[in-house]
């Protein structure tokens, strides 16, 4: 302990300390003037060595490192006189996060010079960590403790945070220390720059040694993507566990930094499917040759996960149109944009060129399509909007709890998907809610007339009333002579109905009941029936090989679906891996999610798996916190698949609106809307006015605002509002998010919400872009279309968290499944209606079918205090 | 009055712990057995209560004098380990119900008994109990605490300590840490007469003092631990700012003070204002034996 005074010293304040000793802020009573005082811990003999090192630090003249200016014994204390930093540490900015890219390199710089600077005087620091690295208010950084290092006690180690020496070189633990020790500190000093996550942590000082001797973190470029793809080399060198593979000098370091390496350019991948399997790697089985040759004009292929239905309808599609027939008079409709997508580069990679005239789509936009085409049949004008069902909603039955709405809503979803028209909703309607929303519907529906609008639904629900009417029904049904429809089971019967108002004559339906998980919003689950009735003719093809499950899981998946009602079709596993599968339980949910996380980073260690082959798949959303959480401190990328649309984003909204109100003429918001892309504070409101339709500054502006700067860029943005029209779409929104500064300034910003923000508004520019010219309504309606642009950090090699439903159509090599207890999966409600416990069977049956190596199944048995019980469907699985 | 019979030290630092000792005479409570020494003797037996339930558990006492528990102190085992909601005074060959919370969020399973941990909880911690209680006992006339918050705060102090517990668990803290705490506490510089000590970090303001050297040189160890603890995980800069001290030690004198029973034969004085929560644990006809206070 030390008191206010020391000798001639005052001490002000503690500044700082570690294992060497406290820094103290101290007024010299005789120079009057304030110095930074450091009162070592040492031992005698270690004050007489530092006496002879004393001349070298004090020789250290850089400005990169903290001046040391005298060393004295005061009161038996060993004191060093050093110059006062007022900054911050890096330790202190660290606990806010990463640092933003330009910032982390412009520090290393300096770190780096000054670590040369030193080196070439013969002085190692040895005990490099953020907690003696100071900032300074102009950002120069200043490096303290240089050459102290050698007096923390011998068979001490380093601690920085936690007593922990996360930051020592392998060859330090073992008390030797070289210039590359310095260099192995700077890069993980660095690593915990760029990512805001130590690289190396434990749960125990052996665990985090055994790390730092024999494993690497994860690539900075996982946490970070806007960093230079050349920095995850440059780091990896720097940390590499032999010092004479890191870099001879820290010059050198600074150098490999700084190097131009490779451009990421925008670091959005285009949303590629997860499988690619092309013509050269397939070799189609008997039964797929079958049916792809058959002469049967009406087929249905009915075949559980993994047995290559999609492939046998595209190859049927590539020998139709080897065999001369018109691209234009086939019609293939996909469930999602990623399907029709997946399905589209495949048959152009089978058949070797573009097939422009070929019409691969979802339901909705071919029924956008139509109703452009033939809505005025209707009573509707070409340039409908495609709006958001829930603010009409909103707007219709004011008062209403939103719980009662989205009921409601829902439920509205429920009568278009079943065709069912609003007269005839209250014919059907039964008790008072039914009356209720019969109503509400009818009003809602008359509302979006009159506003020529139409919602998701809506676009299903016309199109089939317009193909209803003979002549434009055969119009379409004479230019489509081949109509394809994949995972029939999805479709709605409404969906359904507009397919087969489609089909001219020859059908090629894929699909499998066992998977039909949609049926709560108006999903198929027996369309077998519904096919053969509507098509007598039609042939009904088994496929029975599975190629992607490995059998041990095939054969659980298929006993769970035995257990439901009706015919299922098994099929046989031609892997040659058998597959894993494995049931744990654990105490408790954070139990559970630790163990998890334990066995993913096993999994990727040492038995060579990505984090991208692995998936953590629950029932409900509310799950994926705890396995975030559990990810997070395990250091484990990870990328939630978040439940919300595209066109649901709240800043896609923003934009959206801020389009649409250029098209009526809207001004109301124009000012929050400027504002929100200038990322200043509300405060700042009365500093803008609209004046003739032009925003105008007005007052005196705070001096933090470049006047000039921004009257410029309002003279831009003015001339959107004047004239809209002279101005393409991509070209508005560059403007107004790029040309502002928004978008690049949330790319380097702290939180990852920032920066996933970042990424969607430049997706919404790409489909500006891609739409190419073209009135803002059109591009409005297109983008409703497009709801799968979300995921744009797909390709990371990140673990999925995402919910069963989430993950239909998906594959992983390993798939977590857990919190598998009773009241969730399947959901309670669901336990109490024998077809929504089979629904919930169904999915778990999807779920499980993700897997295409193993499968590891879990639960918790207790979720805090309260006992659980296992999902029934594990004993199902078990054939129990 | 107690604080007439005190005096204030000369201040110093303990690393970033800007303490002003607290100077007294033998008082109250010199008879009084600590947990660890309780232990020790195997005169205490702690345990779940009959029905498990997070916030109260079992202590059976079987020693010669009246044991003392400290607010905040951590019982080890159970079904999840625990800290006391207030301070505990039980009476020699007695038993008693004591209200507790958890801080071990992710564990309802073990042992039916506890050990004493021999930490006590950070003093922020204890100020959160501290206020909590002094609320509860104003509305309810119970000693309930908020124990989501008190989760909230251990998982923050694990994280910034960069502590992994698998259970979070405050304890994990004290353990993985153990080095480090020594060495900061051995070298706090004791004397005969300190009774406690007011301790300054960063911008918060803590009070320990008890009625005399003895129970004071008791808890020391255990004290300043946890003032270490709280000042790594946080560590900010400290100013020697001793009027700030004074201004707080006056404050805590001055009137206000609730009247409550304790637990077991303690009765509580407790200050709950815009400046200070306050607490002090008496015994008989208002002998103090300690007192806790935060600024606020």
């Amino acid at each position: 302990m030390i008191l206010t005074q020391l000798g001639k010293y005052k001490i002000n304040a503690w500044l700082g300390g570690g294992q060497f000793g406290d820094v103290y802020l101290a007024w010299d009573t005789i120079l009057e003037r304030e110095f930074a005082i450091k009162v070592a811990r040492m031992r005698e003999q270690d004050i007489v060595m530092l006496k002879d090192e004393a001349k070298l630090l004090a020789s250290l003249n850089h400005p990169n490192i903290v001046r040391f200016f005298n060393i004295d014994i005061i009161e038996g204390k060993l004191v060093l006189v050093m110059e006062y930093i007022k900054g911050k540490s890096l330790r202190d900015m660290l606990t806010k996060g990463k640092l933003p890219c330009d910032k982390a390199i412009h520090y290393m710089v300096q770190m780096l010079d000054a670590i040369h600077y030193a080196h070439t005087r013969g002085v190692i620091h040895r005990d490099l960590k953020p907690e003696n690295i100071l900032i300074t208010s102009d950002d120069t950084v200043k490096i303290t403790d240089f050459g102290l290092g050698k007096f923390v006690r011998e068979g001490s180690l380093s601690a920085s945070i936690a007593g922990t020496p996360i930051y020592m070189a392998p060859e330090a633990w073992r008390g030797k220390f070289y210039q590359q020790s310095d260099i192995y500190s700077a890069g993980v000093i660095f690593y915990e720059m760029l990512t805001g996550k130590p690289a190396f942590l434990g749960d125990s000082l052996d665990d985090i040694r055994e790390k730092i001797f024999n494993s690497y973190p994860p690539k900075v470029t996982i946490f970070n993507p806007k960093v230079p793809a050349h920095i995850d080399k440059v780091i990896r060198k720097a940390i590499d566990k032999d010092p004479e593979a890191r870099f001879n000098t820290a010059d050198e370091f600074k150098s490999a930094i700084l190097s131009p390496g490779r451009k990421t350019g925008v670091a959005v991948e285009v949303v590629k499917s997860p499988t690619e399997v092309f013509e050269e790697e397939i070799t189609l089985t008997p039964q797929q040759e079958e049916i792809i040759n058959s002469d049967a004009p009406q087929i249905l292929v009915l075949g559980g996960p993994g047995t290559g239905k999609t492939v046998t309808l595209i190859y049927r599609v590539a020998k139709l149109l080897r065999e001369g027939e018109d691209p234009g008079s086939f019609l293939i409709v996909g469930f999602t944009r990623r399907a029709v997508d997946d399905m589209r580069t495949r048959l152009e990679h089978i058949i070797g060129k573009e097939l422009r005239n070929l019409v691969i789509d979802t339901v909705h936009t071919l029924a956008y399509r139509i109703l452009k085409h033939d809505g005025k049949r209707l009573g509707f004008k070409e340039d409908f909007s495609i709006i958001n069902a829930w603010h009409v909603l909103r707007s219709i039955a004011k008062g209403e709890e939103l719980s009662r709405l989205e009921a409601m809503l829902e439920r509205i979803e429920l009568y278009k998907a079943n065709l069912i028209s609003p007269e005839r909703a209250k014919q059907l309607a039964r008790s008072e809610w039914d009356h209720e929303c019969a109503e509400i519907y009818d009003k809602y529906q008359r509302a979006l007339k009159d506003k020529q609008m139409m919602d998701l639904s809506d676009l299903i629900y016309y199109s089939v009333q317009v193909l209803r009417e003979p002549d434009i029904g055969t119009h379409y049904r004479d230019i489509y002579k081949w109509v394809f429809a994949d995972e029939l089971q999805d479709l709605t019967p409404a969906q359904y109905e507009l397919i087969k108002l489609l089909a001219g004559g020859n059908i090629f339906f894929t699909g499998d009941e066992n998977q039909s998980i949609y049926s709560w919003r108006g999903g198929m689950h027996r369309f077998r029936q519904r096919v053969e009735r509507d098509f007598p003719q039609v042939k009904v093809y088994l496929l029975t090989n599975n190629f992607r499950i490995p059998k041990k899981i095939l054969n659980a998946a298929q006993t769970l679906v035995s257990k439901i009602e009706g015919e299922t079709h098994p099929s046989i596993s031609l892997r040659e891996t058998e597959g894993k599968i494995e049931l744990q339980s654990y105490e408790n949910e954070s139990e559970e999610a630790w163990q998890v996380g334990a066995q993913i980073e096993e999994l990727v260690k040492k038995h060579g798996f990505k984090f991208s082959d692995i998936a953590i798949i629950y029932r409900i959303n509310a799950i994926s916190s705890v396995f975030e959480n559990t990810l997070s401190s395990f250091n484990i990328p990870y990328m939630l698949v978040e439940g919300e649309t595209f066109y649901a984003r709240r800043e896609i909204k923003r934009c959206i609106k801020f389009l649409e109100r250029l098209t009526t003429g809207s001004y109301q918001g124009m000012v929050d809307f400027i504002m929100w892309v200038l990322m200043l504070p509300k405060t700042y409101k009365k500093c803008f006015g609209i004046k003739n339709k032009q925003i105008m500054l007005k007052g005196e502006l705070p001096n933090t605002l470049d006047k000039e700067k921004l009257t410029s860029y309002l003279e831009r943005f003015n001339t959107i509002l004047r004239e809209p029209s002279q101005f393409g779409v991509s070209e508005i929104l560059e403007i107004v998010l790029i040309d502002s500064g928004f978008v690049p300034k949330l790319k380097v910003a702290q939180e990852i919400s920032d920066i996933n923000r970042a990424y969607n508004l430049e997706e919404l520019i790409n489909a500006a872009r891609s739409f190419g010219s073209g009135e803002i309504r059109e591009f409005l309606n297109h983008i409703a279309l497009l709801e799968e642009l979300q995921v744009a950090q797909w390709g990371k090699d990140t673990v999925k968290l995402l919910t069963a439903h989430q993950a239909k159509g998906l594959e992983f090599k390993v798939v977590f499944l857990v919190s598998l207890t009773d009241d969730i999966f399947p959901l309670m409600r669901a336990t109490l209606d024998p077809d929504e416990l089979d629904e919930e069977r169904r999915l778990f049956y999807v779920a499980l079918t993700r897997a295409t190596e193993h499968v590891y199944l879990s639960y918790p048995r207790l979720r805090y205090t309260r006992k659980m019980k296992p999902s029934r469907f594990l004993f199902e699985l078990a054939g129990l | 009055m107690w604080h007439e019979n005190l005096k204030l030290g000369e201040p110093r630092f303990l690393r970033n712990l800007f303490i002003v000792p607290v100077i007294g005479s033998d008082g109250n409570g010199t008879d009084i057995v600590t947990l660890r020494e309780a232990q020790a003797n195997n005169w205490v037996r702690i345990s779940e209560a009959s029905s498990p339930t997070v916030p109260t558990i079992h202590i059976a006492y079987d020693g010669p004098n009246p044991l003392y528990l400290i607010d905040g102190e951590e019982l080890v085992g159970g079904y999840q380990n625990r800290i006391l909601n207030t301070a505990a005074l039980i009476a020699e060959h007695s038993e008693v119900d004591v209200p507790v919370s958890c801080v071990e969020q992710s564990r309802w399973s073990g042992e039916l008994t506890f050990a004493a941990g021999n930490t006590t909880s950070y003093p922020s911690l204890r100020a959160m109990l501290l206020e909590d209680v002094t609320r509860s006992l104003r509305a309810t006339r119970r000693f309930d605490t908020n124990q989501s918050r008190i989760w909230d705060s251990v998982a923050h102090t694990l994280e910034s300590l960069k502590v992994r517990s698998r259970t979070q668990s405050l304890h994990d803290a004290f353990t993985n840490l153990r080095d480090l705490l020594e060495e900061y506490c051995k070298e706090f510089e004791s004397h005969p007469h300190y009774v406690g000590m007011i301790v300054k970090m960063g911008n918060k303001c803590f009070a320990d003092i008890f009625a005399s050297p003895t129970l004071f040189d008791k808890y020391l160890p255990q004290l300043l631990e946890s003032y270490a603890l709280e000042s790594i995980a946080f560590a900010a800069p400290t100013s020697a700012d001793i009027d700030t001290l004074r201004e707080f030690f006056n404050t805590i004198w001055e009137d206000g003070w609730e009247t409550y029973p304790g637990v077991g034969i303690a009765h509580e004085a407790r200050k709950l204002n815009d400046k200070v929560a306050a607490r002090m644990t008496l015994h008989g006809e208002g002998n103090p034996i300690h007192l806790f206070a935060a600024a606020r």
